[in-house]
C-alpha cells in the first residue's frame, strides 16, 4: 500500500507541477489597485539610507516615478515646478519620494553617487530619491511612466495613482493651466475628505526596468 | 567703404530673394532628430468641389518608432493642427492597424514607418487663386530608449486646376496605405460582455465563415484593458471570443469599448483586411433583442450554452474510445497476458488483486495525465500560433486527410503495429509488485498509441478548442474507459473466463477498423474542397463520387475477407453483401447525366459572369472573353493576359510566384493593368483559339498587351519569375 501511496503522490506532485506550469503564464503581473493597501518596500535611497514605507505609516506619501532623460519628466524640473510642489507639500507633513527604477545599463539609471548628483544638480526637493534598479517596486505599484504617480493615505491605503497632471504634452508652459491631481489628491487626504480624482491614466515614457 | 555697403547690400537682398524663392518656412518636409516628416498629397492639383486625400508620412531611422492614436502603456500619439489658404477642410486622420511594441513588461501600440492619410475637401476657392496652400502645426514623440519630442511647422502648396487632377507620385503609397486601415466586418453581429476582470469582445457569425485564430485587440480608448495581459481567443459553436484583462484602477462601468481587432492571417481566406474597427457598448446588442446586463458576473451568453451538452458527449465518448482502446490488437494479446498473470501471482487474495488492478489502471489514467499534460504546454506556447483552429486551415485539414489515409492502409496491410513494443512488453519481467502493475498500465499505453489514430485524432481535435481542465477530464475519461475492463476484472475474475480468446477475428476487426478512417478522408476532402472554393452542386457531386468509392472499397474487402470465413454459410452471406455494396457504390458514385449538365451549364454561367472577388494575392481577375478584350484595348488599358488550367502544374507555380510579389501587384495597381485568365481546366474553344491567335497550343501562356495597343502584345516565357513580369510592366 505505501508503494502505491508513495506513487501516487508523486504522480500528483507531477500534475500539480505541470499544471502551475500551465497556469503561470495565465497570470497578470500584480498592480497596486487604488483602494486597496499600498504595497509594502524597502529599498535604499540615493545617501544610502534605507528607505521603507512602513516608517511612514501616519503620513501621506506620494510616490513620483523619476527618469533624468525623460522630456516629460524633464517638463517639471526644467522651470522649478516639480521643486517647488515637492517643498510645499514637504511643508505640510507629506513625504515625497522620487523613485528611479531603471534597470542597469537602460537609460536613466542611478548610481549613488549619480543620484546625488542628480539631486543637487535638479535642486530636488523630495524626501528621498528611492534606488529601484530591481524594479520590484515599480513592478508592485504597475508604474508604467515617467511620471507614475501615487499618493498613499495616511493610513497605508492606496488613494490616487496615474499622472501627474491633466496636460500630457512635453511642454512645460502647459503645467500652469493643467490641474496637478496628486497636489489634489494630498489636499483632500490632509483636509480629512475624499480623494476626489482617484484614478486617472498616467502620461510619460515607459519605465526602463 | 561705400562699395562695401552697397555689396552687403546687394548680398543681403539676393539671400532674401533666394531664401523667399526656396519658400523657406513653407516647406513640406521636416528632418527632425531621428525621424523625417513630409506632408504629403495623394493628387497633383486640386479640382474645386473634389475630394482628396493629404497624408502625413512619419520616417523614424531604423530601431525607433511614434505611436498610435492609443499609445498604450507610455508615449505620446502625435497632434495635429491644420491651417488652410483658402478652401480646404480637412478631416479626422485614418489610422492604420499599429504594431505591439513591448517594452520589458510595458506594452506601447505605434509605428515604424507610416503615412497617415488625412481626408480632405477642396471646396470654393478665392477668385483668382491659381494654387492653395495646407498648412500643418505638428507635434510628436519619437522613442526608441529614449524619448524625444518633435515639432514641425509643414507647408504644402498644390496648384489649382478646372480639370480632373491625376495621381502623385505617392498614389502607390496611398494605395497600400489604404488597405492597412481597419474597415467593418459584413455579416457578423459583434457584442461585448463586461465581467469582473475581462471584457469578452465576441463575434457571431450571421453565415458561416472563416475566423484568423491569431489575433490582436488594439484599444482606441486609454484606461479600457490592460495592454500588457494576454488576450485569450477562443472558438466555441462558431462564435469567435476575444478575452481581454479589464484596466484594474478603472472600476466604473465601461459604457463604450473601440478598437482593432488585427489578425496577421486577414479576416478573410484572401488574406485582407488584416484588421477590422469595433465599436460597441456592453449594454447595447447588436442582433435585437435580449437585454445585458453590463456587470453580468453570470452565465456567458446563449450561444454558448451548447457548448456544456458537446463537453459531455466528448466525455462519453472518450469513456467509449478508452474502452474500444483494449480490442486493438496491438493492446489486447499482450495485456491479456499481463493480468493473467499477476492474477496467477496473487494467488487468491482478492485483496490483493485489486490493488494491483488499481495500480494498473492509476498507470493508465496518469501516462494519460501526462499526454494530456504536454499537449497542453505546447498549446499554451502554441496559442500564438494559433494551434486552436487548425481545422480550419486546408493545410491541417490536407495533413489530416494523408495521416488518415496512411493508417487506414496500415490497418488493412498485415504490418504488426508496434510490434517491438510488443516484444519489449511481453518480455518484460511479470512484475508481483504493485510498482509493476502501475508501470503496466503505463506501458499499455504506451504500446496504445499507434493503434489509437482515429479517436486520439478526434479528441485531440476536440480539445484543442477546450480549457485546460476539460482538456484534462477528456483524458481522464479516455484513461478510465481503457483501464476499466482490468479493474473490472481484478475485482471480479470470474470475468476472464467470459472474455474472448484471440483469433482471427482480431485481425477482421482490425482491418474493419481502417474503413471508420477512410470514412474519416472523405469527410475530410469535402471539407477541404469547400474551403478551396468548390461549392454546391459541383461538391455535393464529388462527395457522392468518394463515397461510392469507398462503398466499393468496402465491397472488394467483404470478397477478400470471405475466404477466410469460418462456416459456408457466413461466406455466402458475406459475399451477397459484398454484391450488393459493390451495386450501390456504383449508383451512389455516378452522377446521372442530367446532374452533369445542369453542373457544368452552371459553372459555365458563373465563368462567364465577372467576378468581383478578389484572388489570394488581392488580385481581381475577368474571365477571358475577346469581345471584353476588345472594349479594355479600346478603352486605352494595358492588359495582362493568364491563360491557365487547374491541371496544369506550370501555371500554378507561375502565377504562386509571380503574383505573390508585392512589387508586382503595386506596379499592376499603378499602372491600371487590367487582369484577364483564361481558365482552360475544361475544352473552351474560344480559349484554345486565343492561344493559337498567340502561336501557342498549350499552357501556360502569359500576355501582355501595351496600352491600347493590339499588336504591341508581348508573349512571356513559360516558365515566369517576378523580375521578367515587373520588366515588362516597367515598360508600359
Amino acid at each position: 500500500m505505501n508503494t502505491i501511496r508513495r506513487l501516487v503522490m508523486r504522480a500528483c506532485a507531477t500534475l500539480v507541477i505541470l499544471s502551475a506550469a500551465i497556469a503561470a503564464p495565465q497570470t497578470a503581473r500584480s498592480e497596486a489597485v487604488v483602494g486597496s493597501p499600498a504595497p509594502q518596500f524597502t529599498a535604499k535611497d540615493s545617501t544610502g539610507k534605507e528607505i521603507s514605507l512602513n516608517a511612514y505609516k501616519g503620513k501621506v506619501v506620494v510616490l513620483e516615478w523619476f527618469n533624468p532623460n525623460c522630456p516629460f519628466v524633464k517638463k517639471f524640473y526644467k522651470n522649478g515646478d516639480m521643486q517647488k510642489i515637492q517643498q510645499d507639500l514637504g511643508a505640510k507633513g507629506v513625504i515625497w519620494l522620487t523613485v528611479s527604477s531603471s534597470a542597469p545599463g537602460k537609460s536613466g539609471h542611478l548610481t549613488t553617487t549619480q543620484a546625488e548628483t542628480t539631486r543637487a544638480d535638479l535642486g530636488m526637493k523630495s524626501s528621498a530619491l528611492v534606488l529601484d534598479e530591481s524594479g520590484a517596486i515599480g513592478k508592485a505599484y504597475g508604474a508604467r511612466t515617467t511620471p507614475h504617480t501615487f499618493v498613499i493615505a495616511a493610513d497605508g491605503t492606496l488613494a490616487y495613482a496615474g499622472a501627474i497632471d491633466s496636460e500630457s504634452s512635453t511642454d512645460s508652459d502647459d503645467i500652469a493651466g493643467a490641474k496637478n491631481y496628486v497636489v489634489a489628491a494630498a489636499t483632500n487626504l490632509l483636509a480629512n475628505k475624499a480623494v476626489e480624482t482617484s484614478s486617472t491614466e498616467p502620461y510619460g515614457c515607459s519605465v526602463k526596468y | 567703404m561705400a562699395f562695401l555697403v552697397r555689396s552687403l547690400i546687394a548680398h543681403v537682398c539676393l539671400a532674401s530673394i533666394l531664401l523667399m524663392a526656396s519658400g523657406c518656412g513653407e516647406k513640406s518636409v521636416s528632418k527632425g532628430p531621428h525621424i523625417e516628416v513630409k506632408l504629403i498629397a495623394d493628387q497633383q492639383t486640386l479640382t474645386p468641389g473634389s475630394s482628396f486625400r493629404l497624408g502625413v508620412h512619419f520616417k523614424p531611422e531604423p530601431g525607433w518608432h511614434i505611436y498610435w492614436r492609443n499609445p498604450g502603456d507610455s508615449g505620446l500619439a502625435p497632434r495635429f493642427a491644420w491651417e488652410s489658404s483658402g478652401g480646404v477642410a480637412v478631416d479626422a486622420p485614418l489610422w492604420p492597424y499599429p504594431k505591439k511594441i513591448a517594452v520589458g513588461p510595458l506594452v506601447n501600440y505605434g509605428y515604424d514607418e507610416v503615412l497617415l492619410p488625412f481626408p480632405a475637401t477642396f471646396s470654393a476657392p478665392p477668385p483668382r487663386a491659381t494654387s492653395t496652400t495646407v498648412t500643418l502645426s505638428l507635434q510628436y514623440l519619437v522613442c526608441k530608449d529614449e524619448c524625444l519630442p518633435g515639432e514641425a511647422q509643414l507647408a504644402l502648396t498644390l496648384p489649382i486646376s478646372k480639370t480632373a487632377s491625376a495621381p502623385s507620385e505617392y498614389e502607390r503609397l496611398f494605395a497600400l496605405t489604404e488597405k492597412k486601415i481597419p474597415t467593418s466586418l459584413e455579416r457578423v453581429s459583434i457584442a461585448v460582455e463586461e465581467q469582473q476582470d475581462h471584457i469578452i469582445v465576441a463575434l457571431i457569425p450571421l453565415e458561416p465563415r472563416f475566423f484568423p485564430s491569431t489575433i490582436t485587440f488594439f484599444p482606441e480608448d486609454t484606461r479600457v484593458i490592460s495592454n500588457s495581459a494576454p488576450q485569450e481567443v477562443s472558438l466555441d459553436s462558431g462564435a469567435l471570443r476575444v478575452s481581454l484583462k479589464r484596466d484594474p484602477n478603472r472600476r466604473d462601468a465601461i459604457k463604450r469599448v473601440r478598437g482593432v481587432l488585427y489578425s496577421p492571417q486577414g479576416w478573410s481566406e484572401s488574406g485582407e483586411p488584416k484588421a477590422i474597427e469595433i465599436d460597441t457598448a456592453p449594454d447595447g446588442d447588436v442582433d435585437g433583442g435580449a437585454q445585458r446586463s453590463s456587470r453580468s458576473t453570470t452565465s456567458p451568453p446563449t450561444y454558448a450554452g451548447a457548448e456544456n451538452v458537446g463537453f459531455f458527449t466528448a466525455i462519453f465518448f472518450a469513456l467509449l474510445g478508452g474502452l474500444i482502446l483494449n480490442i486493438m490488437p496491438c493492446v489486447f494479446p499482450v495485456l491479456s497476458i499481463k493480468i493473467l498473470s499477476f492474477i496467477e501471482q496473487a494467488g487468491h487474495e482478492h485483496r490483493k488483486i485489486k490493488a494491483h488492478g488499481l495500480a494498473f489502471a492509476a498507470g493508465v489514467i496518469i501516462s494519460f495525465w501526462i499526454f494530456a499534460g504536454i499537449l497542453l504546454v505546447l498549446r499554451a506556447g502554441g496559442e500564438q500560433l494559433g494551434w486552436g483552429f487548425q481545422l480550419q486551415s486546408p493545410a491541417f485539414v490536407a495533413t489530416m486527410i494523408c495521416t488518415l489515409f496512411v493508417l487506414g492502409f496500415l490497418f488493412l496491410s498485415d504490418i504488426a503495429l508496434g510490434s517491438s513494443i510488443q516484444r519489449v512488453a511481453g518480455k518484460a519481467k511479470i512484475s508481483t509488485t504493485y510498482a509493476g502493475s502501475f508501470f503496466n498500465g503505463a506501458l499499455a499505453t504506451a504500446v496504445a498509441t499507434p493503434c489509437t489514430g482515429p479517436f486520439m485524432g478526434s479528441a485531440l481535435a476536440a480539445t484543442l478548442t477546450l480549457s485546460a481542465i476539460e482538456n484534462i477530464s477528456i483524458f481522464t475519461a479516455l484513461g478510465v474507459g481503457m483501464s476499466l475492463p482490468y479493474v473490472a476484472i481484478s475485482y471480479k475474475p470470474e470475468l476472464l473466463q467470459r472474455l474472448p480468446r484471440p483469433g482471427a477475428w482480431m485481425e477482421s476487426f482490425k482491418q474493419l477498423m481502417a474503413f471508420p478512417l477512410f470514412a474519416s478522408v472523405v469527410w475530410l476532402s469535402r471539407v477541404f474542397a469547400r474551403q478551396m472554393g468548390l461549392e454546391a452542386p459541383g461538391l455535393d457531386l464529388l462527395t457522392d463520387l468518394l463515397w461510392g468509392l469507398l462503398t466499393i472499397g468496402f465491397a472488394f474487402w467483404l470478397i477478400l475477407r470471405a475466404r477466410s470465413a469460418s462456416t459456408i454459410l457466413t461466406q455466402r452471406a458475406l459475399r451477397s453483401l459484398a454484391l450488393i455494396l459493390f451495386v450501390v457504390g456504383f449508383l451512389k458514385g455516378l452522377p446521372s447525366s442530367k446532374e452533369i449538365e445542369g453542373t457544368r451549364s452552371r459553372a459555365c454561367l458563373a465563368n462567364e459572369a465577372t467576378t468581383a472577388e478578389p484572388d489570394a494575392f488581392g488580385l481581381i481577375w475577368e474571365p477571358y472573353s475577346e469581345a471584353r478584350l476588345a472594349a479594355l484595348v479600346a478603352q486605352g488599358r494595358s492588359v495582362y493576359l493568364d491563360f491557365t488550367a487547374e491541371w496544369c502544374i506550370t501555371c500554378q507555380v507561375n502565377e504562386r510566384i509571380v503574383f505573390s510579389s508585392s512589387e508586382v501587384r503595386a506596379l499592376i495597381v499603378q499602372k491600371n493593368v487590367a487582369l484577364m485568365k483564361g481558365d482552360w481546366t475544361t475544352k473552351s474553344p474560344s480559349i484554345t483559339a486565343a492561344l493559337r491567335r498567340f502561336g501557342r497550343n498549350g499552357v501556360p501562356v502569359n500576355v501582355i498587351i501595351k496600352k491600347g495597343d493590339q499588336d504591341s502584345a508581348v508573349v512571356l516565357p513559360n516558365i515566369l519569375t517576378p523580375g521578367i513580369v515587373i520588366a515588362e510592366l516597367d515598360r508600359l
